[in-house]
């Protein structure tokens, strides 16, 4: 913010600078660089992601042929008495190389014919074909997608985990916006050690209260529906609560006090100074609690495992995983289509981030 | 205990949802929050139905219709019986589709039972097993589950002896060894009927022996291969012949290059680095002495063990734990890769040899040739199948009758790839694999001779704390694949202490 | 908190029209809005914890619920005896010593890069950042397997074109912590966006001043930027030990739960889950929870303790 500002600045007298151009140009220059290094560093930080996408488009079987391309590719083929062989670039005795194909492979001598032939006979060739160049021709299997749709049924595994990720990101942001602030801005008595079990709550393993829990919730009817995915998010979280509060600590408590002087109470207060200050914060944490209920495994495994309608894709992802366990392609297809909803909303929710930048700089 | 005590939950239970009307989700603000998801919740069961119905032309649907609970009749007026299936076999998208074909016609057929289907993943279905008896929300029936899964669950499975003479089952129809095989449970108690039997043997690639110029294995008990015994060092010279690296030398060569394998001539795949499992062919054994109580390696496991480390280190036709988790061998199916010359394994390997569709096969065509000998004695490790009952089942008569007739069912074992235990079915069972491979003519003499050699007593035979002495004998058979200088011996009487320490600390020493 | 109450006296007319003394008034509002998370852990966490804590006294075993009886403080002392929990404390400070610093220092160097005021298109470079926490963790863990196959993985392959010799990534017990904090990686996304909240909350004032003193970018980088997010610094640090300590749903992806190789990846949460669920030793496996509670819990009041002269809270007293 430091450099919009006095970039903002310096535009305003550089009209009577005397090389502008060449300023704008430094500057330019400047961006693309910084544009540069970062573009180099998420791209060595995304490889795997690359490798993820290559996979999705591979055709299956691909990865299992020794010497395959890395990119998607089909091996070339050509048809001989009615038959499919892969064509092999292969070295003739008299120097020049053909494209054949490879009809019957032996250790140290194989059978190929030219397809390109008018009458193809056989050519017995002496040589190890593993040592040859196969040809591969780029094909990506954009059918990989579809397959995956087809078979897991998208629209409804969207709509579920769409449901259960919002309904409790609202909840949890909510109660923890209110919990924090009272943590961070009201003194009262056993504040410290409320704290303190606050956090000790993360730190306890869930797998030790599951079982508990599991119990608790099947009593209460509630095995096979989302309430125990939403309801116990509704009370505030630790990881929330904690954060918000660091942040409200960041806030300056002369703002809180003008406004108390102008006669706001608590819930005014928070509205009109604590949450506009960290609109970023809140966003941040909208997100990560939208994005751990998008991905949530085991406990809507534990509870919506009898009502298939009702889960989520994390659920399907897994299963399909097992299922598919030899056909990463697969797998990697669906794992890329389950990512089209959360980057758009996290696309949206950059747009508060920016509005979060925006409000701190103005009113300081 | 707290936990047994359901008036204190239900207690707490009351007035966790009187407060939540009250209170509202996180106070004035967010009074929409509960009201909307229970909302939601109510209303997504019937319009998601219907979009499953209407969005998946899908062949091989992952879901399955949702069970119902099991304190009121069912849709066709029947008791309501959960079958709980993913412990064994049955979640490959293919079985999926027969086991709810197989559930409707049975629930259509009749008005006294409805069978509610519920299908677990293999790699958690333990876990939500446990969670839900644990929670005393256990399914009326479990399957099919091989011995090893019965030995986690023994405690809680129901003896079905009772149930067989009052609903008339036929056990006379099966081979009398066969009968008897479930009498395991807790004081002879026979926790299953006899379903399916899984003979093991050895499967070939004919395209990689065709490409080294080789003959292919014996099938039938007694012949030679290439003029010698078919036993375990003609396997060994075999599969090194059949291990290459990338410019075509095999393993057998002085410029091969262990470094650049393509293809491996021989693996015991899916054998859940048991070392038991693996040392069969070289002798049946268990890590349990017949007192009951005293942990044992017998000799068989040390020579096998050895001849497997070899196998992959020196020898290099065997893959390593690397190797087998990469792309060539296709992430542990090793030999749908097609880069696995000969795999030492059961009939319900049947299942998986081709990829699941759309994907192509790339095994074009294999055979089943007999297991090799040790000193002239031949080993084939034998898996069974069955269907069991808990004790914690509100409805047994029901539940029984639920059974009986998943234990009959031909549709099933075809499915499943199991070779039935009983006789009259096995004609079907054959047909329905040969459907499934055209091109490769099996040979059904080769898992009929191996039911002659089964180990005896069965790689996975029960020991005190199962669970933990098996995550202990897997430490080992993981770590002789992952370090080259791994020392077979000395390990192997580590595990023989570790072992004895889990049987002596075991909560329930007699089965 | 004194300016507060200060504050609070020169309340105007309607709060001044309770008969309350403000502290007490204070601590009700306090009360209120802390009264919900108190009222859900109650209800969801406490008696969950309670039920634990009974649980670590019991032999209670999964699948043999009707058989449970007490035993004291059995499974604690059994605990002094376990070589699987000595190995997995060593195995989670061997990560942990790896991990955190890489945590922390890769995802404030991202903030700072994504935060340039002059670097264009922030808004999608931190989307693409922050993508990978998107993929289902199973997916992405097996995306890493492959990418990390000694033999076949594009890793090694980029490392023999440079003409290293890659190791065995996940095969070695030396390499695989390297290689599951470059796996870790892929999850900073949220604290990157923590720490760039963090750094969009320091008054632009304080950089101008710094100028003005003739301050360097590194120094104020470090005198102005480091202090100005040290709360929010220290809630990562505190966030990246405990999950840490908690680490499991890669390491099981990876190994199936079996702690390869050679007990390399047994880390507590997984000798936890093992003991509970694959085991069926309930009882000992919510002692060890236990166990790991308290040491988690210490290691962070001394983080707190520690960061108390070292953290700047511009709103005043923690």
């Amino acid at each position: 913010m430091t450099a919009i500002v006095t970039g903002a600045r310096e535009t305003g007298r550089s009209f009577s600078d005397r090389s502008p151009i060449a300023r704008a140009y430094r500057r330019f220059l400047g961006r693309s660089m910084l544009l540069m290094i970062a573009l180099i560093i998420i791209g060595a930080y995304l490889l795997p992601l690359l490798y993820m996408a290559t996979t999705a488009l591979q055709q299956p079987g691909q990865s299992t042929t020794p010497g395959s391309p890395v990119w998607p590719a089909s091996p070339q083929t050509a048809t001989y008495q009615g038959q499919q062989y892969p064509v092999y670039s292969v070295p003739m005795p008299d120097g020049s190389t053909r494209s054949l194909i490879l009809i019957e492979p032996g250790r140290e001598s194989s059978t190929f014919v030219d397809p390109s032939a008018a009458n193809p006979t056989p050519i017995e060739w002496q040589g190890r074909w593993r040592t040859l160049q196969q040809a591969w021709t780029f094909s990506p299997l954009l059918e990989n997608f579809t397959t995956a749709w087809n078979q897991l049924n998208f629209p409804q595994l969207m709509r579920n985990t769409f449901g259960i990720a919002a309904l409790s990101t609202l909840g949890a942001v909510l109660s923890s916006v209110l919990v924090a602030y009272g943590f961070a801005r009201f003194r009262f008595p056993g504040k410290n050690l409320l704290f303190i079990i606050l956090i000790a709550t993360i730190i306890l393993p869930f797998q030790v209260t599951l079982l508990p829990q599991y119990i608790m919730f099947t009593r209460l009817g509630w095995n096979g529906t989302w309430l125990p995915l939403i309801i116990p998010h509704c009370f505030a979280n630790a990881y929330n609560v904690f954060l918000l509060r660091q942040y409200f600590l960041t806030i300056p408590r002369e703002l809180d006090e003008a406004a108390m002087i102008d006669g706001a109470g608590p819930f005014r207060i928070l509205r009109s100074v604590v949450v506009p200050q960290s609109l970023a914060a809140i966003t941040a944490v909208s997100l990560f609690h939208f994005f751990f209920a998008w991905n949530d495994f085991f406990v809507p495994l534990l509870y919506l495992s009898s009502k298939p309608d009702l889960q989520p894709v994390s659920i399907a992802i897994q299963e399909y995983n097992a299922l598919y366990a030899t056909q990463p392609t697969l797998i990697q297809a669906a794992a890329l289509m389950t990512m089209v909803v959360p980057i758009f909303v996290f696309l949206l929710a950059q747009r508060a981030f920016m509005r979060g930048v925006v409000v701190t700089g103005v009113d300081k | 205990m707290l936990l047994n005590r359901p008036s204190l939950t239900r207690l707490a239970a009351l007035a966790a949802s009187a407060a939540i009307l009250v209170t509202a989700c996180g106070g004035s603000t967010a009074t929409q929050s509960p009201s909307a998801a229970a909302a939601a919740a109510a209303a997504a069961t019937p319009t998601a139905a219907a979009a499953t119905a209407a969005a998946t032309p899908s062949p091989t649907p992952l879901i399955t219709a949702a069970p119902i609970s099991n304190d009121q009749p069912g849709p066709n007026g029947g008791v309501v019986v959960r079958w709980f299936v993913g412990l064994g076999t049955g979640g490959q998208p293919q079985q999926i589709a027969t086991q709810q074909q197989v559930v409707n016609d049975f629930n259509n057929s009749q008005k006294d039972v409805y069978i509610s289907l519920e299908i677990q993943d293999n790699k958690v279905a333990g876990n939500i097993l446990k969670t839900e008896i644990a929670a005393g929300n256990a399914p009326d029936i479990i399957g099919p589950v091989g011995v090893e899964g019965l030995n986690l669950f023994i405690d809680q499975l129901a003896d079905l002896q009772p149930l067989i003479q009052s609903q008339n089952f036929n056990m006379t129809k099966f081979d009398p060894s066969l009968a008897n095989f479930f009498k395991m449970g807790k004081g002879g108690a026979t926790i299953g009927v006899p379903f399916a039997v899984y003979p093991s043997f050895i499967w070939y690639n004919k395209a990689l022996f065709d490409e080294a110029k080789l003959p292919y294995p014996p099938t039938k008990v007694g012949d030679l291969y290439q003029g010698k015994p078919w036993d375990m060092d003609a396997v060994r010279a075999l599969g090194m012949k059949l291990t290459v690296d990338k410019n075509g030398n095999d393993a057998t060569s002085a410029n091969f290059d262990p470094n650049n394998i393509v293809q491996w001539g021989f693996d015991m795949q899916w054998a859940d680095n048991s070392p038991l499992a693996e040392s069969s062919l070289f002798g049946a054994s268990s890590f349990l002495a017949p007192d009951g109580k005293t942990a044992q390696v017998a000799d068989s496991v040390k020579t096998g063990e050895t001849w497997f480390d070899n196998g992959v280190w020196k020898d290099h036709f065997i893959p390593n734990q690397n190797q087998i988790n990469s792309d060539l061998l296709a992430k542990g199916n090793e030999f749908q890769s097609g880069n696995l010359a000969m795999d030492e394994t059961h009939t319900w390997y049947a299942c998986c040899v081709n990829p699941a569709p759309p994907a192509k096969p790339i095994v074009k065509s294999f055979g089943w040739a007999i297991a090799p000998s040790y000193n002239g004695k031949i080993t084939a490790k034998l898996h069974a199948d069955t269907f069991a009952m808990l004790k914690s089942s509100k409805h047994p008569d029901a539940a029984f009758k639920a059974l009986a007739y998943l234990a009959q069912s031909g549709a099933l074992l075809t499915a499943y790839g199991a070779y039935p235990a009983d006789p009259s079915l096995v004609q079907g069972y054959k047909d329905g694999v040969d459907k499934q491979y055209p091109d490769s003519k099996l040979d059904w003499s080769v898992p009929q001779q191996m039911l002659g050699y089964v180990d005896i007593p069965n790689h996975q035979s029960w020991v005190p704390d199962y669970a933990k002495a098996k995550a202990a004998w897997q430490a080992f058979g993981t770590g002789y694949r992952t370090s080259a200088s791994f020392d077979v011996s000395a390990e192997l009487d580590k595990l023989k202490a570790t072992l004895q320490g889990i049987f002596d600390a075991a909560p329930d020493k007699n089965p | 908190m004194s300016a507060s109450t200060q504050a609070l006296r020169h309340l105007p007319a309607p709060a001044r029209r309770s008969r309350l003394r403000p502290s007490v008034r204070e601590a009700l509002w306090g009360f209120g809005f802390v009264g919900i998370w108190i009222f859900g852990l109650l209800v969801f966490t406490a008696g969950p914890m309670i039920a634990s804590l009974v649980l670590s006294f019991t032999d209670f075993n999964m699948v043999r619920p009707e058989a449970v009886t007490f035993v004291g403080i059995d499974n604690y002392v059994r605990m002094l005896g376990d070589p699987s929990i000595s190995a997995s404390l060593i195995a989670t400070v061997k990560f942990a010593v790896i991990t955190i610093p890489v945590t922390m220092v890769a995802s404030l160097g991202f903030a700072v890069l994504l935060n340039q005021p002059s670097l264009p298109a922030k808004g999608p470079l931190r989307a693409l950042v922050y993508m990978p926490m998107m993929i289902p963790l199973v997916a992405s863990t097996l995306v890493w397997m492959g990418f990390l196959n000694t033999d076949t993985g594009w890793l090694n392959g980029i490392l023999r074109a440079l003409g290293l010799a890659g190791p065995d990534w996940i095969n070695s017990d030396v390499w695989v912590y390297p290689a599951l904090s470059i796996m870790g990686l892929w999850g900073i996304g949220n604290f990157m966006l923590i720490n760039i909240a963090g750094l969009q909350s320091v008054p632009t004032e304080l950089y101008d001043a710094a100028k003005i003193d003739g301050a360097g970018r590194w120094q104020s980088f470090r005198r102005v930027t480091i202090p100005m997010i040290s709360p929010v610094l220290l809630y990562n640090l505190v966030i990246v030990l405990i999950g840490t300590f908690q680490y499991f749903t890669q390491a099981y992806t990876m190994t199936n739960g079996k702690g390869d190789p050679n007990n390399a990846t047994l880390f507590m949460n997984l000798v936890l889950y093992r003991e509970g669920f694959v085991f069926n030793h309930m009882g000992y496996a919510a002692a060890i929870a236990w166990l790991l509670f308290v040491i988690v819990l210490i290691l962070t009041l001394v983080l707190f303790w520690f960061s108390r002269s070292r953290v700047y809270y511009a709103g005043g007293d923690r």
